[in-house]
């Protein structure tokens, strides 16, 4: 089946051309992958992702802020309801037991501040209940933490329970009861309203700064992959900026919502309005622009553009012109260039079979490729060593996009090799299997502006046609990148057509006349 | 009788619109040398195609030591050294390269062969095939065909384009590789070669054989013609009388034709010494002659026949 005298001569025949293409195409590649790696491969891109992470962060931030705002004045605002109440009964009933006003009063501050501590708990536990949180769960911890933090109880031995988290911090400790003095004037709700403030904002930025809260917030934000340097980076480790952060988007909604509240329309409730005034202040970019525009930005910021460059631009285009070229001419000119030029005839005159011509031919055209296929692996493997940029590729994955390449090229190379069996003139040959390759590259380049590969902002939809007349588009980048398993099944279709084209090209050359 | 080596039973190989060959019956036996005639177009080259296995046949085959050559072109081809009609050599960078390759494809060790043949060929091989003379070419595709030591020698049109001296060479090599016994098929458009050198040669007109000239009988021939000039008209005049066999005349220049046997020849000549003549020579009868001959013939019935 095999001659390997033939396999020699086509060797030497197209020995050079084949050394000069895969160096070319190696050191092509190799610029690709270094400078790109090393470089700035969209500057644009990472500002663009910058804006939209700050932006998803501060949301988080300010929702937060506005929330435990509302928890820690909801409850205290029960509470001195509730002390209001206690109070007058403690008073009272002191005033009956024959205790002067002063004294009367004393007792009742004292009594009605524990019962309405205690009154705090079970306002808590209802809450909770509403809210639908287990006890143990995080976010009961959290609402717990918020409100009793705020309140900062006075103890029974003289201490307040949680002096130590304010000092730590810097800060001054809070306290409530100096408030509640004034509980029946006029202004003592502002008051409050900036006690809870103050306090909130402190609880908050001190407990964001600590790693594990951290955490919890990068997980929610998972889907943009910020790290914690990144995360730091934009100042949100930093207490103090928290802090501020949090005291101005409470600004913003207490002024806002005195406004509103002032000018409140038919059919809108309390509620409805601090819903629309939190999702203004603290809605994120989400909020400003319509959802396409803001897919479309996500999109740019999470492409991954150095697996783009190596996967779809160059392996399937740039890097595979070099090889088509090579792929065309060697070719033609194992089987129709030699039956144009006559000099099949010495071959065939040895006594070696047209079987193992075609079989040997197409030995040789499917085994250069491979060679020239498994010099851009290692080349690719050893460039990524090299380089350090954030992708999605990997080894695993470098290796299959090799693969790919591989594979068109045996299956464009099936048609070049079934036009050179088929064709007795150069010209003919060259025409068909040149001409209708080169018309799946050029389709390919077309199409990949409007192929999936490109962020849809900059996308053409209709140029997305020409991806259905090129056989290369049977290679699956993207899939490969995404890891998923879509890309085998058109392996197989590109594995078919090569081998139907190599047999049909063998039978065809087998069966003709020669003019020799 | 020597065994057929070569047998070429009704081949027709149609192209259509009238081209190609038809009904085509020849046989070559062991150690013959069979010259094939014919002008340009006349199917010369199809026919060898057809005997090297390249070509399917229409209708009808050619077999080569009783194989089929279209089935067997693979087998058959190793006992024939094949000179085709256009050189074309694969893309390898000198002579020598060549010559090695073929001889890796051949099977062959033993160069011996090959290189005698180069030597008496005066050819240097190393040269870079590009830039090869046409002879140097021919010379080389000479060796490529003979180093196996083939049984059966194939020649299209081997002496297109080569200059007198190298064209006897040529013929001198074709000459000794039939002494040794080898069959030999050699094609051409120049009668004179052919003559010289096969012991057979078929005419091919038009896709159709001709004639199959026998070349010893053209040379021994029994008749022989001369034309004879005479000085006077009216010695010429009494000459037409004497009875001998006249087969031109051409009064204008008081010349005659005449066919006589070989026993007769004494006798011209002592008839001549009565004349004044201007000059004789003898009109050769070669195979252009001879099938010019032939074809007049055909044409002839073709025409009564209407």
């Amino acid at each position: 089946m095999f001659s390997k005298s033939l396999f020699k001569q086509s060797c030497k025949a197209n020995g050079i051309m084949w050394t000069i293409i895969t160096v070319a195409v190696c050191f092509m590649l190799c610029c690709v992958m270094l400078i790109s790696g090393n470089g700035n491969l969209g500057d644009t891109k990472s500002v663009l992702e910058d804006a939209i992470i700050e932006g998803e962060l501060d949301s988080q931030v300010q929702r937060r802020a506005l929330n435990y705002y509302e928890l820690a004045d909801g409850a205290l605002c029960h509470f001195d309801n509730t002390f209001k109440e206690k109070y007058v009964a403690a008073y009272t009933q002191a005033l009956q037991s024959g205790k002067s006003e002063a004294e009367a009063g004393q007792i009742a501050s004292v009594t009605a501040y524990s019962l309405a501590a205690e009154e705090l708990t079970t306002y808590y536990s209802a809450l909770i209940e509403q809210k639908g949180y287990d006890e143990n769960s995080q976010e009961a911890q959290e609402i717990r933490g918020v409100i009793f933090y705020v309140f900062n109880p006075l103890q029974a031995d003289g201490t307040y329970m949680f002096d130590s988290f304010y000092t730590d911090l810097g800060e001054e400790a809070p306290r409530y009861n100096t408030l509640l003095a004034t509980i029946s004037e006029e202004g003592h709700a502002d008051e409050r309203d900036k006690y809870v403030m103050t306090n909130s904002s402190i609880f908050l930025a001190g407990n964001m700064v600590k790693d594990e809260n951290i955490q919890s917030v990068l997980d929610v934000l998972s889907e943009y992959g910020i790290t914690k340097e990144k995360y730091a980076e934009f100042g949100f480790s930093d207490y103090g900026n928290v802090k501020q952060k949090s005291l101005e988007v409470l600004v913003n909604y207490r002024a806002n919502l005195e406004y509103r509240l002032e000018n409140i329309k038919d059919g809108e409730t309390v509620e409805s309005i601090k819903a629309e005034i939190a999702d203004d202040l603290a809605g994120g970019l989400l909020s400003v622009l319509p959802q396409d525009m803001f897919d479309a930005l996500q999109e740019v910021g999470q492409a991954d553009l150095y697996g783009a460059l190596i996967g779809s631009i160059f392996f399937k285009m740039a890097g595979l012109l070099l090889p088509i070229i090579y792929m065309i001419m060697s070719s033609n000119a194992l089987i129709a260039g030699q039956v144009d030029s006559g000099s099949m005839a010495y071959i065939l005159s040895s006594g070696t079979k047209r079987k193992q011509v075609t079989f040997t031919q197409a030995m040789f055209l499917i085994s250069s490729i491979l060679v020239m296929f498994l010099c851009t692996t290692l080349t690719s493997m050893i460039c990524f060593a090299i380089v350090d940029v954030s992708t999605e590729l990997t080894y695993g994955k470098l290796a299959l996009i090799n693969l790919g390449a591989f594979l068109v090229m045996f299956a464009m190379s099936g048609i070049c090799f079934l036009a050179s069996c088929y064709f007795n003139r150069s010209k003919h040959s060259m025409a068909l299997g040149g001409g209708l390759n080169m018309f799946f590259l050029v389709a390919t380049m077309l199409g990949l502006f409007g192929s999936p590969v490109l962020p849809s902002i900059i996308r053409m939809e209709a140029l997305n046609a020409f991806n259905y007349v090129s056989i290369i588009s049977l290679f699956d980048v993207v899939s490969i990148l995404d890891g998923t398993t879509t890309f085998i099944w058109k392996w197989a279709i590109l594995l078919a057509v090569g081998i139907i084209c190599y047999i049909v090209g063998s039978l065809k050359f087998e069966k003709k006349d020669l003019p020799l | 009788m020597t065994e057929p080596v070569i047998e070429i039973k009704d081949l027709t190989k149609d192209y259509g619109e009238g081209r190609g060959i038809f009904d085509i019956n020849l046989t070559l036996y062991k150690g013959e040398m069979l010259g094939f005639a014919g002008t340009n177009g006349s199917g010369k080259t199809t026919t060898i195609r057809n005997i090297m296995g390249f070509l399917q046949p229409t209708s009808g085959a050619a077999y080569v030591k009783g194989l089929q050559t279209w089935k067997h072109s693979s087998e058959i081809v190793k006992f024939i050294g094949y000179v085709p009609g256009e050189i074309a050599f694969p893309d390898l960078p000198t002579g020598t390269a060549f010559l090695k390759s073929q001889a890796e494809f051949l099977g062959i060790s033993d160069m011996s062969y090959a290189e005698y043949i180069i030597e008496k060929l005066q050819l240097d091989p190393r040269a870079p095939l590009k830039r090869m003379s046409k002879g140097m070419k021919q010379k080389t595709a000479i060796v490529a065909a003979l180093m196996a030591n083939p049984e059966i020698i194939i020649l299209d049109e081997p002496t297109t384009g080569l200059d007198p001296l190298m064209r006897d060479a040529f013929l001198e090599i074709i000459k000794a590789e039939h002494a040794k016994g080898k069959t030999i098929f050699m094609s051409s458009h120049m009668f004179e070669e052919l003559e010289t050198t096969c012991d057979r040669v078929a005419l091919i007109r038009d896709g159709h054989i001709a004639d199959i000239a026998i070349l010893d009988e053209i040379r021994n021939r029994k008749i022989k013609e001369y034309k004879i000039e005479f000085v006077e008209e009216s010695d010429y005049r009494r000459f037409k009388e004497t009875g001998y066999d006249i087969i031109r005349d051409q009064p204008q220049y008081c010349q005659v034709t005449i066919a006589i046997t070989s026993e007769q020849l004494n006798r011209l000549f002592h008839d001549l010494k009565e004349y004044q003549v201007k000059f004789i020579s003898e009109v050769k009868y070669n195979l252009e002659k001879h099938f010019k001959t032939v074809l007049n013939r055909e044409k002839e019935i073709k025409t009564n026949v209407q």
